[in-house]
């Protein structure tokens, strides 16, 4: 069951991500407003949400992470991961396009699609904490000892610095920062709330996996940012490598206008 | 309209300091804390790969999931920097491999001193009914699966 649903969802996961690129390269080389490859483009994004839906957004985040902790459970487990990886995984987004409009590239790119990311950003902040609350209050209030064992190990326990740097970096900052319209269109702030909101999800997930492993014995150590630089590593490599293969401009897509007069 | 990107020697080079020092870790962690006899210390080595390899593949699937719902609300202020997401996306599989074959190591291989793997409990249950109960679960649902 573990290894089969592991294979089958990374499986479709990468599939899809290497289908929707290659959709739309094939979309450049396709007639002018021709709509055919739209439409696949749009079936299969029904598709791949319904995939999407019953992995990452339900089942995965149980069978890797929440079952390390076999005896406690939170039937909004995956969801809040799910949270948790989508403002990072916006803020990966975000940090690229400030990167490649600094390098010259990415013309199309106004202050008007930044105000839009950075809205994202703060809005998943805040549905971040919605979640994140919402699992807390209902065991704490129910004070069911079953459940409570979570957070008394990462509140009261060894972790509670990382807990509520947690609580603080993710959704205080956040707030604070990104609420004011010119902080999202401002290209520093939003770079720096970037940074701070992918490190602060990365504690998220330190937080969820460690305390069952390790106990007490935790450490941010030269090892734990060692293998997290060599994973950044990677990922600019093979994103640049990728990015470099195209026009950064999505020629003939039929939506091309509509982007470039887009106001937020 | 073209516009090319090209790798700048600075990202090329900072991206391959990055790994470098990510392979040093990872060497540095095989002898100083999977060869050690320190049952905490041999959990850290596979517990932080864990986490930096599920939270690498989660926030990379993020992109897709964004193109996907764009698309299908026909949305169309992501298409300026479609490219980027399309980038991020294509290269899922690179952390899909890497979370796999570290998933399947920590279950088939990771035993502390007294043969539990106390990353995934379930996976040698011992007298415990709720570890056992998902690993007869598990192997319930098995069956089912394969009989269908």
């Amino acid at each position: 069951m573990f290894v089969s649903f592991t294979v089958i969802a990374l499986g479709l996961w990468a599939y899809f991500g290497y289908k929707f690129r290659a959709m739309s390269i094939a979309q450049e080389s396709a007639p002018k407003n021709d709509t055919k490859i739209y439409w696949k483009v749009f079936r299969l994004s029904g598709v791949f949400l319904f995939v999407y839906a019953l992995s990452q957004m339900s089942t995965a985040p149980w069978l890797w992470i929440m079952s390390i902790q076999p005896h406690w459970y939170s039937t909004l487990f995956s969801w809040y991961t799910f949270a948790s990886a989508f403002v990072s995984g916006m803020s990966l987004i975000l940090l690229w396009v400030v990167y490649l409009k600094n390098q010259g590239n990415l013309t199309l790119v106004t202050t008007e699609h930044m105000h839009d990311l950075g809205k994202f950003m703060f809005a998943f902040s805040i549905f971040w904490t919605y979640l994140w609350f919402a699992q807390y209050m209902l065991i704490w209030y129910a004070n069911i000892p079953d459940e409570t064992i979570y957070f008394k190990l990462r509140q009261q326990g060894p972790y509670s610095i990382i807990f509520y740097s947690n609580f603080i970096i993710n959704f205080v900052m956040p707030i604070i920062i990104l609420m004011a319209r010119p902080s999202k269109r401002n290209y520093f702030t939003v770079t720096f709330m970037a940074m701070i909101i992918i490190f602060g999800h990365w504690l998220d997930f330190y937080q969820m996996i460690m305390p069952g492993p390790l106990g007490a014995n935790w450490h941010i150590n030269w090892y734990e940012i060692g293998i997290f630089m060599g994973f950044v590593g990677i990922l600019i490599f093979s994103v640049s490598r990728t990015l470099t293969k195209t026009s950064l401009v999505p020629n003939n897509n039929i939506l091309l206008k509509e982007t470039i007069i887009h106001l937020s | 309209m073209n516009d090319r990107f090209e790798i700048p020697a600075r990202l090329k080079n900072t991206s391959l300091i990055l790994i470098g020092l990510g392979i040093a870790a990872l060497i540095g962690g095989i002898t100083t804390l999977l060869m050690s006899h320190d049952d905490v210390a041999r959990a850290r080595f596979w517990a932080v790969l864990l986490h930096d390899s599920v939270f690498f593949t989660l926030i990379t699937t993020v992109s897709i999931f964004v193109m996907a719902a764009a698309s299908l609300a026909h949305g169309a202020w992501i298409v300026a920097y479609r490219r980027v997401t399309e980038a991020i996306g294509a290269n899922v599989w690179i952390f899909a491999t890497i979370l796999a074959s570290i998933l399947f190591m920590i279950v088939f291989t990771f035993r502390d001193a007294h043969g539990h793997n106390t990353i995934f409990e379930w996976v040698t249950p011992g007298d415990d009914k709720i570890y056992a109960w998902v690993s007869r679960l598990s192997l319930t649902l098995q069956c089912l699966f394969h009989s269908l």
